[in-house]
């Protein structure tokens, strides 16, 4: 094994590639976090050994987090798992990589901008591989050479992959035993032949990396730290939308909110719910309208363009007052965009897309554990104010994995006002009431059967162009949502301060970080991200926006909506400064603490 | 979901079907006979009203709903049938109609046509065809004939051939396809009784003239046929027997025979029952 | 001649408001006329309104009943008296 050097790096200082607030890493019990790439085309194996390695991650004890950067190829294309491994749950990856283990370097210039490494980071290469890249020697991280396809040969039916995910346990400190053991579950059904060939290129691996040069190690696993789960965004969806009591879904397939959806599907028909496949996104969403109607509470994933489809039938809902709950897995935009990357430009469709005055809700989970809580919350919000709920996730949150404490569960609400036949011959299904949410028949009711209509109509349902109705119809839609108080849950507020950082969605992951290291090094800063887009709550803002003399908008669009979004529904303080980075490179907590080092 | 108290319906008459809102139909369109003949039906199955529910998309015919006592849904345009297929299956109890025009059907809501006559789902389809928007005042549709050039809009004459209802929804699946004419609501009104009853997907094809912008539909009159011989049973036959099919043809043409699409359900699980599956189990490591 | 309503009826209800006896019913599936309120019109107006206003030209003379002039204006001024 010969171990080719680039430049003399062992001893060197170390220079943290974010801010100036990153704590020393001097770690003499081992790292709190490590952090770790492994990069391959589509195929090699990257997903899979990432997957493994959080999974033993959690076996042992501690808390992580796997992203995946994919191309949209099936096969061949870029794919990488970029994980963090710690001793207390994360929000968001590192500012770098300490080790990046490259299966090959086929497609390393599609995605070398989002694996980010520092001059204490190790690369290990396969020298039968490709050449590094230039971008690799230019970070100062150490290369290693470890030929991990001619070693994987030495394994009849070994692979690569398997040597990378041995020698990548071994080198950050996870048992080796445990590894072979999850493998095997993992692996098990797909016969011993399988089994014996990864087995024993783990265990090749794990060798080798004896030979390697020394990295930062994890440090002992935390002691029992309660019940922890290790799930997916879109899965964390799914299951939100089932507890929230969901029992039909009509879906189409669209990257990258499918996984709920595939999710959810076996799932409802075991819970005496259905899944059906609509031949578009029109279909679906309408379909949903249709079971919401007959009682069912109803749900579809989809993504942005998806979501533009399903615009009119939307304003349908607002104007027939059907719940329904749409997820929203933001990707690259506008147009096809980038299909697996994440980005956060879908708020303004979401909330200014459906044409006239239509009142709804949208709702943005802040974590991967959040997409459950927030989606239940959408369900139950939906059915108690007789309206459509989109709820904006991302690639980010909804391919990610996450090895994390159980997420709490949102208020628990009426749900659905429902008509009984007692309403009788006098039944108004759209009645002018104080609060603005009126009892609806299901069919099948006696008494009580009307027409839902889209088009304006009187409080009895019957089709009106009158102003009076129009005008009565446009203030209870309305009021039903803007009186309703929806507590706490409408953002997190974490930490106090004159400074603040106000995000949403998976943006509040570097900032929560972020955070959390200002605080540690002595700057007070305060965390806002709102769960409730729409309605805007300004009392609440106010409130929570109290004695913050500096701003920080964190975001990621190239348009600033988030930002644009605040100034048109809140009044902000006089200083603000804004982050808004398009996808798919994720703003770092070094970015953000940077920005917040220029106001010292 | 709650558990619906249906109560046990007195004879009901064809009055006691229809609502007390005043069409805004033209007098003398097809559309009044077509729902003299829905509600003729109605009456006739003796269902509770709160059991049936009528759903439709935008257009003149789309108005159905609301001069009906039953439970409905005036949808957005084109998208009825996929409306429709999540009442049905979300409540496979209920009875469900589908209702609206050549322009909502075949047009914008072509796509969903196809779909439903493929997933068959037990529900019923009224497509009024007029072969015009009336709603909009006078545009020729997908089953206008090319050389009609009444339309401000294609002044002269779509030049596209039309849309036949029939091959298309054959070669599409449909298991249940009637054509009837708006002159003759008592048969209309047994087609729609058959077409409720016969399981699956059903269309019922109503010739239904357009008084005010195809007045010269009135010869519809002559034109209209009874099918000779019994309905088809067999696609394949239905697909050869009809494909030079003059769109004048009454009666039942085609009964099927696919089962209805009705995913099964099982009570075995709770939400909460899936959550054990995402628990880690801390292993100690030797 | 009391006036017969024919199978081409859509029961669109343009002719039963302006009956001047209100002779038109509605019926299943068609409406219909009852001979004995029916006058033609005559007594009230020139020509029948019913006929005038039917989109459908359905409206017919109703062969069982042929009445003279006199007979009509007679029965008319009986409905009205």
């Amino acid at each position: 094994m010969d171990i080719e050097r680039i430049g003399e790096r062992a001893g060197a200082a170390i220079v943290p590639v974010g801010g100036p607030w990153s704590p020393p890493r001097t770690e003499p019990g081992g790292a709190e976090s490590v952090s770790l790439a492994i990069i391959g085309s589509g195929g090699a194996g990257a997903m899979r050994a990432g997957e493994i390695l959080l999974d033993v991650a959690a076996k042992t004890g501690f808390f992580g987090l796997m992203t995946r950067a994919m191309g949209p190829q099936i096969r061949g294309g870029e794919a990488a798992a970029l994980l963090r491994i710690a001793t207390a749950p994360v929000s968001s990856l590192d500012d770098h990589f300490d080790l990046l283990i490259a299966l090959d370097w086929a497609n390393f210039s599609r995605f070398a901008a989002e694996l980010p490494l520092a001059a204490t980071s190790l690369v290990i290469t396969d020298q039968d591989e490709g050449e590094v890249p230039v971008a690799i020697g230019e970070s100062g991280a150490l290369v290693a050479a470890l030929a991990m396809k001619k070693l994987a040969r030495a394994v009849p039916g070994g692979r690569a992959n398997m040597i990378a995910l041995g020698a990548a346990a071994a080198l950050i400190g996870l048992p080796a035993a445990l590894v072979t053991e999850v493998l095997a579950r993992q692996l098990g059904r797909k016969g011993e032949a399988v089994l014996a060939a990864s087995a024993g290129a783990l265990a090749l691996g794990e060798k080798a990396a004896a030979s390697l040069p020394p990295m930062r190690r994890l440090a002992a696993p935390p002691a029992a730290a309660g019940t922890r789960w290790n799930i997916s965004g879109n899965q964390a969806t799914g299951l939100g939308a089932l507890k929230g009591g969901v029992s039909f879904v009509a879906a189409y397939p669209i990257t990258p909110a499918t996984e709920v959806l595939e999710w959810m599907a076996p799932a409802l028909a075991k819970t005496g719910g259905m899944l059906v496949q609509a031949e578009d996104e029109l279909a679906a969403i309408n379909m949903v309208i249709g079971a919401s109607f007959a009682g069912a509470p109803a749900l579809t994933a989809t993504s942005g363009p998806g979501l533009a489809l399903m615009i009119e039938a939307l304003g349908l809902a607002v104007a027939s007052e059907t719940p329904l709950v749409v997820v929203d897995v933001m990707r690259g935009g506008p147009s096809t965009g980038i299909p697996t990357k994440f980005e956060q430009s879908d708020l303004d469709i979401a909330v200014h897309g459906l044409h006239g005055d239509a009142p709804h809700l949208v709702l943005a989970p802040n974590s991967i554990g959040d997409c459950l809580t927030t989606t239940q919350w959408a369900v139950v919000l939906a059915e108690t104010l007789q309206t459509p709920a989109i709820v904006l996730s991302d690639q980010a949150l909804g391919q990610s994995r996450a090895v994390i404490a159980p997420p709490p569960p949102p208020p628990t609400l009426p749900g659905r006002l429902i008509a009984t036949a007692a309403e009788g011959a006098g039944y108004q299904r759209y009645a002018l009431t104080a609060r603005g949410v009126s009892p609806m028949a299901i069919p099948g009711t006696s008494g009580t059967t009307y027409v839902a209509d889209g088009l304006e109509h009187s409080a009895r349902g019957a089709p009106s162009a009158q102003a009076s109705d129009h005008h009565a119809q446009l203030d209870k839609r309305a009021r039903k949502l803007e009186t309703f108080d929806y507590g706490e849950p409408w953002a997190d507020l974490e930490g106090e301060g004159e400074i603040a950082l106000l995000t949403w969605g998976s943006a509040t992951g570097p900032a929560r970080e972020a955070m959390r290291r200002a605080r540690a090094a002595g700057l007070a800063v305060r965390l806002i991200s709102l769960r409730l887009l729409l309605p805007a709550q300004p009392a609440r803002m106010a409130a929570a926006l109290a004695g913050v003399r500096r701003l920080l908008v964190v975001e990621q669009s190239h348009g600033r909506q988030f930002h644009k979004f605040l100034r048109a529904n809140y009044d902000l303080p006089a200083e603000v400064a804004v982050i808004s980075r398009p996808g798919p490179l994720p703003i770092r907590p070094a970015d953000i603490l940077a920005r917040l080092a220029t106001w010292e | 979901m709650p558990d619906i108290p249906v109560s046990t319906a007195p004879v009901l008459t064809v009055q006691d079907f229809k609502s007390d809102i005043k069409p805004i139909w033209c007098p003398g369109c097809g559309d009044f006979s077509v729902l003299a003949a829905l509600t003729k039906a109605f009456a006739e199955l003796g269902r509770p009203r709160e059991s049936i529910a009528l759903i439709s998309g935008i257009g003149c015919s789309s108005r159905l709903p609301a001069y009906t006592s039953v439970y409905g849904f005036h949808g957005v345009h084109g998208r009825a049938l996929a409306l429709a297929a999540g009442v049905k299956l979300a409540r496979p109890d209920l009875t469900v109609i589908a209702a609206g025009g050549d322009g909502d059907g075949l047009s914008i809501g072509g796509n969903h046509f196809l779909h439903a006559c493929r997933r068959n789902v037990d529900m019923t389809y009224i497509l009024m065809d007029n072969q015009v928007y009336g709603m909009t005042k006078g545009q020729a549709s997908p089953t206008t004939a090319p050389d009609w050039c009444e339309s401000k809009l294609t002044p002269e004459g779509p030049g596209i051939s039309p849309i036949a209802p029939l091959p298309l929804a054959l070669a599409a699946g449909v298991n249940f396809f009637a054509r009837g004419f708006a002159g003759n609501p008592n048969e209309l009104a047994r087609l729609i009784t058959a077409g409720i009853t016969h399981p699956g997907f059903a269309v019922i094809h109503v010739l239904s003239p357009c008084v005010t912008f195809r007045a010269e539909q009135r010869a519809w009159k002559q034109a209209v046929h009874a099918l000779d011989g019994a309905p088809a049973t067999d696609p394949v036959a239905a697909m050869t027997r009809f494909a030079g099919d003059d769109g004048f043809t009454t009666g039942i043409l085609y009964a099927g025979s696919n089962p209805p699409f009705m995913p099964e359900r099982q009570s075995a699980m709770l939400a909460a029952d899936f959550e054990p599956g995402f628990v880690v189990e801390r292993q100690g490591v030797g | 001649m009391a006036l017969l309503i024919t199978e081409n009826c859509t029961s669109c209800d343009a002719c039963r408001p302006v009956c001047p006896n209100e002779a038109i019913a509605v019926a299943e599936p068609i409406y219909t006329i009852d001979p004995l309120r029916c006058t033609e019109c005559i007594g009230a107006e020139d020509e029948p309104q019913c006929r005038l206003v039917c989109p459908a030209d359905c409206i017919e003379d109703n062969p069982d009943f042929r009445e003279s002039r006199t007979a009509l204006l007679a029965k008319y001024q009986e409905l009205h008296a």
